[in-house]
């Protein structure tokens, strides 16, 4: 017998054990997570496109940062597929999972996003959006409904209404007489005059014209006994005038004029500000308002007004089922929503940070249509 | 009583009982060089206690037995009340031989604890009685009688000034009781050491013996008698009335003794003297630790038993972690990531270090429990004891330190195979997912970085080896109990395993509250 034997019994069972620890430890050592993969594929991050407001793409941080990367497949469903590292100059450098993954086929374009619910959105497909567009429509009728039932409703117009009313005057009263408000509407002011006197001087001027000379041969001709015989008491007839300043304005109108003029008007940054501030502060004196929050508090606690929500409660109820299977949900064919759990994890912590959807060019170009700024195009790099 | 002519003398001795009944009363005697001494007595009489009392093996003080004179060997004067005797090498009636050793390793650890080395004249003396034995034969392997020709060969190399045999023909026929009694004259005449018998049966060994002393139970005495059978048969029928002479011979239909047919000196003892060497006690401290260590840790179905633990553990959190009702729907998305993390830390830091440790308690404890009661029933301690070997030292230390190292080292195996068992039950769920997805949210608390584990891992190898720790002193405890019976073996067993996973799920549960 030799000393193995002596202790620990036959030889056989030393190599069982031998066996058995190795295959458990190599067994726990293949969970482990892959650590120091080489980057298999590497993307540049594109210049933002014209117009784009600089924050509303995910811009380059200071060091790099570790993205997830989804992979968006034919029928729209996203799946977990990799890792990247966004670097500061913008290169984007991606490990996938599984490099020889046969559905990576799908995947040779990318776009950077930010984690928020708008991706889920515009990853939908094209169904799934026309689906909850005519969820939200239902309710925004639902709504309209139950809004004309409660202000018709004898239980709002007795009791609510006048109380409502004097609170919506008293606001807007308020408002209007905010330094503010004052402001900007003085600059709105200042800046209108300009743009009024440009429309007067070109283009009312030339419809003016054109009807100057017709006016003065019709005055004549409606005029011209009354000038023969200088004791007629009768006034002069001036419906000729009246006949020309109708079709100046009807002319005005038709070459819409006035339409442009006011268009121009609104368009001016002084007219949005003015508009800016004096909404802002109607809500201001509104939420500073005691009164309004009591009868809010009233209404909403009124159960006689509660029974007029029944148009939009029912469309609500399926909007509300129908948008989270939808988005957060898992198409058919897959067996997770891999890109609806990082969304609403981000969501829930804070922490959402950039994310890689690599896609077909058709799919890309689909998203691009429906949104051009938020998503950042990453373009193809050479590989270091 | 002169004590230069003598190899051991008594002097005055007095011993009471733990429950203050005396058993001797002021008893001097003493045995010669070369001579062999038959203690004979009634059944229950306190024979075996003398043994003990020379082999150093009575438990003396407060509670225990009370014990007063004096005790001269070798010119060296003895208190008996304050000292144990050294002098006794004892032969138990049992054997007590150390069974998870082979025949060698039971004579090398003796000669290797002995006070002085054995010479080799004292290796040839023991090692003659030992023909017809392997070397490395095991323990169970011998017949009865090599296995006695085996302790007393033990007991030789321990090189006690006297030898002491505890009814060492119960059990043989008469020629091989014969045998023995001849052997055992042989020995002291070849070594020159007397030697005290205690015999019940006397018949047998009557031949050999130089003097017989007899128990007096009724004066607390021991008393000389004539070498004459007859004469002590009426002696002890007079002193215990239960006696049967010589009646009750049971043969074994041994042939160990007869197949050695031979006397010191005549056997084949080279080998054996060549086998039996010199080792360091470093040596049977690593000896020991790698016996329970392949016990206790790495055995193939302690591996078995432990990764099919971790195996179902795994899948089972992972399975109904996600066929919760639940999470039926897009909830199962949502919850996807987080739950993949949240499964990860309770399955790495509670749920399979608690399993590992319940599983590797409640079969340690067993194995514990029965090891140490079979040791304490068979007489080994008391053997550890007279030969010198310090149990706690070597067996204690050795299943405590591997009840601590095999928790961590299985705790690590079970973490791996738990692992294993939850990636391929997920993937089962999400087939078209990679199972790199997996790994980056279920390790996501456990291992940071990937590689190094978080620091609440400490707590994790705190609460495993502690509760080992724990369970394992427990089950020493309850195994070093008194045991007359393989009926309280199994009882200490059972208690072993409940106090051991009953500690163990208090460890574990005060230090995951704490470390919450």
């Amino acid at each position: 017998m030799t000393p193995v034997n002596a202790l620990f019994g036959k030889p056989a069972a030393v190599a069982a054990s031998l066996a058995l620890g190795a295959l458990f430890l190599s067994a726990g050592w293949a969970t482990l997570p892959t650590r120091h993969a080489a980057a298999t594929v590497s993307y540049q991050l594109a210049a933002p496109m014209d117009g784009t407001p600089a924050a509303s793409a995910a811009a380059p941080a200071a060091t790099p940062i570790p993205v997830p990367v989804f992979l968006m497949q034919p029928d729209h469903a996203t799946m977990r597929s990799g890792t990247g590292l966004l670097r500061p100059d913008g290169r984007v450098d991606i490990t996938l999972f599984d490099p020889s993954d046969p559905r990576l086929i799908h995947g040779s374009e990318a776009l950077l996003f930010n984690t928020e619910f708008r991706v889920l959105w515009l990853l939908a497909t094209d169904e799934e959006r026309a689906r909850l567009w005519r969820g939200i429509e239902e309710v925004g009728r639902g709504l309209r409904t139950a809004m004309d039932g409660i202000l018709e409703s004898p239980e709002f117009t007795g009791e609510y209404r006048d109380a409502l009313q004097e609170i919506g005057r008293m606001a807007i009263e308020e408002a209007w007489r905010a330094p503010s408000t004052r402001a900007t509407y003085e600059e709105f002011l200042r800046s209108a005059e300009p743009m009024l006197h440009d429309t007067v001087g070109r283009d009312l001027k030339a419809i003016a014209m054109k009807q100057v000379e017709p006016l003065v041969w019709n005055l004549i001709g409606a005029n011209v006994g009354m000038a023969l015989d200088p004791f007629r008491s009768q006034s002069w007839d001036l419906g000729p005038v009246d006949q020309a300043v109708d079709a100046i304005l009807r002319e005005a109108r038709e070459a819409g004029l006035v339409n442009r003029a006011a268009r121009q008007l609104a368009d001016s940054w002084q007219a949005k500000a003015f508009l800016k501030t004096f909404a802002g502060n109607v809500v201001d004196a509104l939420a500073h308002q005691q009164r309004l929050r009591d009868v809010a508090g009233r209404m909403v606690n009124d159960p006689r007004l509660g029974a007029y929500l029944k148009p939009v409660s029912g469309p609500a109820g399926d909007l509300a089922r129908l948008a989270p299977d939808l988005l957060f949900g898992v198409q058919a064919g897959a067996d997770l929503n891999a890109l609806a759990a990082h969304t609403f994890q981000g969501f829930l912590t804070g922490r959402g940070g950039p994310l890689i959807v690599m896609m077909s060019a058709r799919q890309r170009e689909d998203i691009l249509t429906l949104d051009r700024y938020s998503p950042r195009i990453l373009l193809h790099a050479v590989p270091q | 009583m002169t004590q230069t002519s003598h190899a051991l003398v008594i002097d005055g001795l007095t011993i009471d009982r733990p429950n203050g009944q005396p058993l001797l009363r002021h008893t001097s005697f003493a045995i010669d060089r070369a001579e062999v001494v038959l203690l004979v007595g009634p059944s229950g009489s306190g024979k075996s206690t003398i043994v003990k009392l020379l082999g150093g093996l009575l438990e003396n003080g407060p509670g225990e037995w009370r014990v007063s004179g004096h005790l001269h060997c070798g010119g060296q004067p003895m208190d008996l009340a304050t000292e144990r005797s050294p002098v006794g090498g004892i032969v138990f009636q049992d054997h007590a031989l150390f069974n998870d050793l082979s025949a060698v390793e039971n004579l090398r650890i003796a000669a290797d604890h002995a006070a002085h080395p054995p010479d080799s004249v004292l290796i040839a003396d023991a090692t003659a009685l030992l023909d017809g034995i392997e070397p490395t034969q095991t323990v169970s392997s011998c017949s009865g009688g090599q296995r006695q020709r085996l302790a007393i060969a033990r007991t030789l190399l321990a090189d006690r000034p006297v030898l002491l045999f505890d009814e060492p023909n119960s059990g043989l026929d008469v020629a091989m009781a014969r045998r023995l009694g001849e052997l055992i004259r042989d020995l002291c005449r070849t070594m020159n050491k007397p030697a005290l018998v205690v015999a019940h049966h006397v018949k047998d060994l009557l031949p050999v013996a130089d003097r017989v002393l007899l128990f007096d139970t009724r004066n607390h005495r021991l008393v000389e008698v004539p070498r004459d059978a007859e004469a002590i048969e009426a002696a002890l029928l007079a002193l215990d009335e239960s006696v049967l002479p010589n009646g009750g011979q049971a043969g074994l239909n041994e042939t160990g003794l007869a197949e050695a047919g031979t006397l010191p000196g005549a056997g084949k003892g080279r080998d054996w003297r060549q086998e039996i060497g010199h080792r360091s006690r470093f040596h049977w401290f690593l000896r020991y630790l790698a016996e329970y260590f392949w016990e206790l840790c790495v055995s193939p179905l302690m591996l078995i038993y432990m990764g099919a633990g971790a195996l179902i553990m795994g899948f089972v959190s992972m399975w109904f972690g996600f066929h919760y009702n639940s999470f039926g729907g897009y909830l199962k998305s949502l919850l996807h990531d987080e739950t993949l993390v949240g499964l990860g830390l309770v399955q790495g830091t509670v749920a399979v270090p608690l399993i590992s440790s319940i599983l590797f308690v409640a079969r340690n404890n067993a194995i514990i429990a029965a090891d140490i009661g079979n040791r304490v029933l068979s007489s080994q301690f008391s053997a550890m004891q007279n030969l010198r070997i310090t149990a706690r030292g070597y067996i204690f230390s050795a299943i405590l330190i591997n009840m601590v190292v095999g928790s961590l080292i299985l705790l690590v195996i079970s973490l791996g195979m738990a692992s294993w068992a939850s990636m391929q039950t997920w993937h089962i769920q999400f087939p078209m997912q990679s199972f790199e997805l997996w790994r980056s949210h279920f390790f996501r608390k456990l291992l940071p970085d990937g590689l190094h584990p978080a620091f609440s891992m400490v707590w994790v190898l705190l609460k495993v080896a502690l509760s080992s720790l724990l369970a394992g002193g427990a089950a020493i405890v309850i195994g070093c109990g008194k045991k007359e019976s393989v009926l309280e073996i199994n009882a200490a067993i059972a208690r072993s395993i409940i106090v051991g996973v009953t500690l163990t799920l208090l460890v574990h549960a005060v230090i995951s509250i704490l470390t919450l």
